[in-house]
């Protein structure tokens, strides 16, 4: 390849690899099941990435492909845990990867979020901030809104489904 | 929701908030191996709280570079932690963060691509810059405001990057900025090849150079390559889109607008220092040569070079063109004559060199005289002959093509091999437009016809 053709190639590289991040978060978060290192694990799948970069074929979605690092990555983290830290067995892992996999969603969805984000009600919105903004906890939010802790943590769990919901169609709608 | 959503959504918020208990965890697990129904509902859960911790800015607080860092200098007050969304509009400063170089990819060339991270980079020169940044220190980098003064700075990737007020530039990573605002030159060795800028209409990247972006004025951004090459893509166009990028090489400048059109930038003029460079007009009020332009716009709109006017600029070894590295010196150890010597000087583009039709515009802003430097292996054109006066003298062309015969440099060893240039003057009275020819002396039929010829230069200096 000419020297032109291969940065190039890699600037696309770097592109979707920048893309995926997203993404990739979300797939470790998932199958570490909430544990503290996702973003740890990311940055080792971001290295094995890019040690392979000369590997990607442009014409193929790069997800699916970074997805299958990812998931090596996280297996070897795993293994490296001590047993009281929880994580899913390989077994377990191969299953909730699949399904990601099945509905990738594609590189917009952080795009859609913000979106959807839009959509929601103030009061929402200003939970979604507590949480994932500021990091404050579910019980000081719960108190300081004059509500039980689980009716915040149902509102949250109510208010993921719905923007899972609107991300789908939001994406499904750009498709079309 | 169902009974068993219920503990499904309670197990989850355990798991989500950090607070899951060994019992809990057990209990998920085997609901998630119970059936493919779970499974679904709890990807599309957590994707979407990741989605939101990710989007939110809160997974840069776990991450190693913030966590395993320790204190934070003095200066920084609390770390940001600002959703990356929103800071982009809002409060911004220095963070030099002490963040130990956790996040740097080493085997891979100090590439980082986890947005969170703080850019590692050592301060090469601040200039009447506000904050307190001192040469030599070591500094991590996210997002800089500059209100004023100029702050260089060397990434780790080996990009210099000088940074000219008032500015707001955010470092995604070691081979990444983002210029919302004010002007950046970045000098990018071999090593950081790919670097890139990008701006709210345009990314340009590097294949090994030195270049320029101005985003000062919202409405554009200019981009200027002074030496090597870059690649600039449409920010509107498909990212993958090889079609939509359009190369500039060194000399060249584009103004990509808020449509995404595109125009030449047909002046660049210049500072005491390379990196003092604007597409404005901006000359310090002595100034004589102000704008130069030429009749090739309809001709050739494709043509992106660009005129580079450097006040006060003709001395040893000044760069002749820009588009090539060729130099003007004195022909012998004496150097180039007393009288030229601090002349505002043009550098033309040699793209130009075989040109027998086209005509330049110079406006000089005061009474001068105006000094055309001319290729002397050919007669000269009608134009130089008739409304010029031969001065005689002769000065040194640097870097010849041996093929083309060369003087041996006598000078005090500055140049290597030099080519005589014969200086042409003319006296300008009153302020105002003087028309220049062609550099090629004669209309050819062929290209076998063509001789080797050089663009010609203009300096200019204060009517005595």
């Amino acid at each position: 390849m000419a020297m032109d053709e291969r940065t190039t190639a890699l600037s696309f590289f770097v592109e979707r690899l920048t893309g995926a991040q997203s993404q990739l978060y979300a797939f470790i978060a998932s199958l570490l099941a909430g544990a503290s290192d996702a973003a740890d694990v990311l940055q080792e799948t971001n290295k094995a990435l890019w040690q392979k970069a000369a590997e990607y074929d442009p014409t193929r979605p790069f997800l699916p492909w970074a997805f299958s690092f990812a998931r090596m990555q996280v297996m070897a983290h795993r293994k490296r845990l001590s047993r009281d830290r929880l994580v899913f067995d390989d077994e377990l892992i191969g299953q909730l990867a699949d399904v990601f996999e099945r509905n990738e969603g594609g590189e917009r969805q952080l795009q859609a979020l913000e979106t959807c984000l839009q959509k929601l009600p103030s009061g929402q919105r200003e939970v979604l901030a507590a949480k994932y903004e500021r990091g404050e906890a579910v019980n000081d939010i719960a108190a300081r809104e004059g509500k039980a802790a689980n009716a915040v943590s149902a509102l949250l769990y109510r208010v993921r489904a719905a923007l899972a919901e609107c991300i789908e169609q939001t994406l499904t709608k750009e498709v079309a | 929701m169902n009974e068993r959503e219920m503990e499904f959504a309670e197990l989850l918020a355990a798991v989500t908030e950090g607070r899951a208990d060994e019992a809990q965890r057990r209990r998920l697990e085997s609901l998630l191996r119970e059936s493919a129904e779970w499974r679904e509902l709890y990807v599309r859960q957590m994707r979407v709280h990741a989605l939101l911790e990710f989007h939110g800015g809160r997974e840069m607080v776990r991450s190693p570079g913030f966590s395993r860092s320790g204190a934070w200098p003095a200066e920084t007050g609390t770390p940001n932690r600002e959703p990356f969304w929103r800071g982009i509009g809002g409060h911004r400063r220095w963070l030099p963060i002490a963040v130990a170089a956790v996040l740097v990819l080493g085997t891979v060339g100090g590439w980082m691509l986890n947005r969170p991270a703080a850019v590692r980079a050592e301060v090469v020169e601040a200039r009447n810059v506000a904050n307190t940044f001192q040469a030599g220190s070591r500094v991590s980098l996210r997002t800089l405001q500059l209100a004023s003064g100029t702050l260089r700075v060397r990434l780790d990737s080996g990009a210099l990057v000088n940074v000219i007020a008032p500015a707001e530039v955010e470092f995604l990573d070691a081979m990444r900025l983002r210029v919302r605002r004010g002007k950046v030159t970045a000098e990018v060795g071999s090593a950081a090849k790919g670097f890139s800028i990008e701006t709210a209409q345009a990314r340009v990247v590097d294949l090994g150079t030195k270049f320029g972006v101005d985003a000062s004025d919202s409405n554009h951004t200019d981009i200027i390559v002074f030496q090597g090459e870059v690649r600039v893509f449409n920010k509107a166009a498909s990212k993958s889109d090889a079609a939509s990028a359009e190369k500039l090489t060194t000399g060249q400048a584009l103004r990509v607008d808020k449509s995404r059109r595109l125009f030449r930038i047909v002046n660049v003029t210049s500072g005491g220092r390379e990196e003092d460079w604007s597409t404005r007009g901006a000359l310090p009020p002595e100034t004589i040569i102000t704008a130069v332009r030429d009749s090739m716009e309809g001709a050739q709109p494709s043509l992106r070079n660009f005129y580079r006017i450097v006040p006060g600029g003709l001395r040893e070894d000044a760069r002749a063109y820009a588009d090539s590295p060729h130099e003007w010196n004195g022909l012998d150890a004496s150097g180039l004559p007393g009288w030229m010597l601090g002349a505002d000087l043009v550098q033309t583009f040699n793209t130009d060199q075989f040109n027998w039709f086209m005509h330049l515009t110079v406006t000089v802003a005061r009474p001068c005289v105006l000094y055309v430097l001319a290729d002397r292996r050919n007669p000269p054109p009608a134009w130089l002959r008739e409304r010029f006066t031969d001065t005689g003298v002769d000065i040194g062309w640097e870097y010849a093509d041996p093929a083309h015969g060369i003087v041996a440099a006598k000078g005090s060893g500055r140049g290597r091999t030099l080519f005589p240039f014969r200086v042409w003057k003319l006296e300008v009275r009153q302020p105002g437009e003087v028309k220049l020819g062609p550099p090629y002396f004669e209309k050819f039929k062929g290209p076998a016809d063509v001789r080797p010829n050089w663009m010609y230069g203009i300096a200019a200096k204060p009517l005595p």
